[in-house]
């Protein structure tokens, strides 16, 4: 990876300094917008812990190619505006009362208005038994771990149980976990281990997927591909020994293969804050994306505990609307008490069907998805394989 | 005019959409006391389907649904 630029730090004190936490998709987009449309209006910093941004649409992919997973990974300093400051840091707290933000080195900054950017965090440890017994997809040393463990269940050539689920909710890309079951059902397919075994699915909640419109058109599949549908499956416990996960609702279900997405929580150092809430997910109107105690706080992205898909495509709409919003706002358009409710819960996701199709959906918080989406396909499948591109040289710039 | 119940909890999940209400009353009867009625409103349709299928499924007991204007609020015994 090529190592960070640290651009150097406006003192220019007339300005009012915008803040961005975290250099993923909706931080970047903030960054970039700001960046273009506000430099004379505003300082802006981008504060991320890590020196690239990362691509995970790619990820399930990655599980049954042997591809490396270099080209998810940008330096920030490449795909950042240059009017913006990049600070690499990692956040250990935020005074909310005083408006500044410390980093893990033990220097802190200040801001007049905070976009809050930072991320869903893995708690592995809320799932007794998920650190021993569980597989996962959800970032690089989770994919190397369970491309051996898939190897080895192919190499043993006798099939089984797999299992697919998730450990809690909400959680990050809803139709991860669906991708995870179709694609695996086409590979069984071509290593000729599909017959020997028996793909489950677990799920939360009482279908397949939470958009009863769609949940249709993905519950017919599951029932033509042979895959088991379990409902109201509530993650427990996962008893790594006997190799048996348990429900709350007291289903055992016994694997050879068991992969799950991750319990996933607010970052650590927004626990226990007034602007979170008992997840660490911040509180934020759901079409202004601002906090309704702390004005000068937004946040977007999976950070946020909104009612609709943590996903990069919902990030990058909610960026476009906070952008916005903080662009008005320093250039003395609106004031902070009266943003716009520009964002109206729109969400788009490609959905993998198998490892050579795919649906797509798009929906906001009143529409459900288009009918036309539902159609699994060949040319949804080569936009997402492509998308990648669009992503680093387009959404990032807030221009698309 | 429905009774009176000795409510533990009342969850406002009517902000929320599907699977959120449920959500919270999972969360909420998990870490709840046994033989306690928690109670959730939504003004998610389908809410009206999935609680009081799921509170069959996890074994507690449907107290009652009872319908307000624009939401309807569940009370579940927590029974195990």
């Amino acid at each position: 990876m090529n190592s960070m630029e640290i651009r150097t730090m406006s003192t220019n004190k007339t300005k009012p300094h915008v803040v961005i936490l975290g250099g993923g998709t909706g931080g970047v987009i903030v960054a970039n917008l700001l960046g273009r449309k506000a430099k004379k209006f505003a300082d802006v910093t981008l504060v991320s812990k890590q020196e690239n941004v990362f691509y995970e649409a790619d990820l399930p992919y990655r599980i049954f190619d042997k591809n490396s997973l270099e080209s998810q990974y940008k330096p920030l300093h490449k795909v950042v505006n240059k009017n913006v400051v990049i600070h690499k840091e990692e956040v250990v707290a935020l005074d909310i009362e005083n408006k500044s933000v410390s980093f893990k080195s033990g220097s802190n900054i200040s801001y007049d208005y905070l976009v809050i950017a930072t991320g869903a965090f893995y708690d592995y440890d809320s799932v007794p038994g998920f650190k021993e017994g569980a597989h996962h997809y959800y970032n690089e040393e989770g994919i190397q771990e369970l491309r051996k463990a898939l190897d080895e269940f192919v190499k043993k050539g006798t099939g089984g149980n797999i299992v697919i689920g998730i450990a809690d909710l909400p959680f990050k890309c809803p139709v991860a976990p669906l991708e995870g079951v179709f694609m695996m059902e086409h590979f069984l397919r071509r290593k000729n281990l599909r017959k020997a075994t028996n793909l489950h699915y677990l799920s939360p909640i009482g279908g397949a997927f939470s958009i009863d419109q769609a949940n249709i058109h993905i519950e017919k599949k599951f029932s033509k591909k042979g895959i088991n549908l379990h409902t109201f499956f509530n993650t427990e416990t996962i008893h790594f020994d006997r190799k048996v996960v348990e429900s709350l609702e007291g289903d055992e279900i016994e694997y050879d293969l068991l992969i799950m997405v991750p319990p996933h929580k607010g970052q650590p150092f927004l626990q226990g804050t007034p602007i979170a809430d008992e997840s660490g997910w911040v509180k934020v109107n759901t079409k202004t994306l601002q906090n309704e105690d702390y004005p000068n706080i937004f946040a977007l992205g999976d950070t946020a505990n909104l009612p609709v898909s943590k996903a990069g495509s919902s990030a990058h709409y909610q960026a476009v609307a906070t952008a916005h919003n903080i662009i008005d706002i320093v250039k003395g358009k609106i004031d902070i008490s009266k943003v716009k409710e520009r964002y109206n819960g729109h969400a788009t996701c490609l959905v993998m069907t198998s490892l050579t199709s795919a649906m797509f959906f798009d929906f906001n918080y009143t529409r459900p998805p288009f009918g036309l989406g539902y159609i699994s396909n060949r040319l949804f499948y080569y936009v997402k394989k492509y998308q990648r591109f669009l992503y680093f040289y387009g959404f990032l710039s807030g221009r698309v | 005019m429905s009774q009176d119940y000795i409510v533990e909890t009342v969850i406002d999940a009517r902000n929320s959409f599907c699977p959120g209400p449920l959500m919270e009353l999972i969360k909420t009867i998990k870490r709840g006391e046994l033989g306690k009625i928690y109670e959730v409103w939504s003004k998610d349709a389908g809410s009206i389907r999935d609680i009081p299928k799921w509170v069959e499924k996890a074994q507690h007991q449907m107290v009652d649904i009872i319908k307000e204007n624009g939401h309807t609020r569940f009370l579940v015994k927590k029974m195990r």
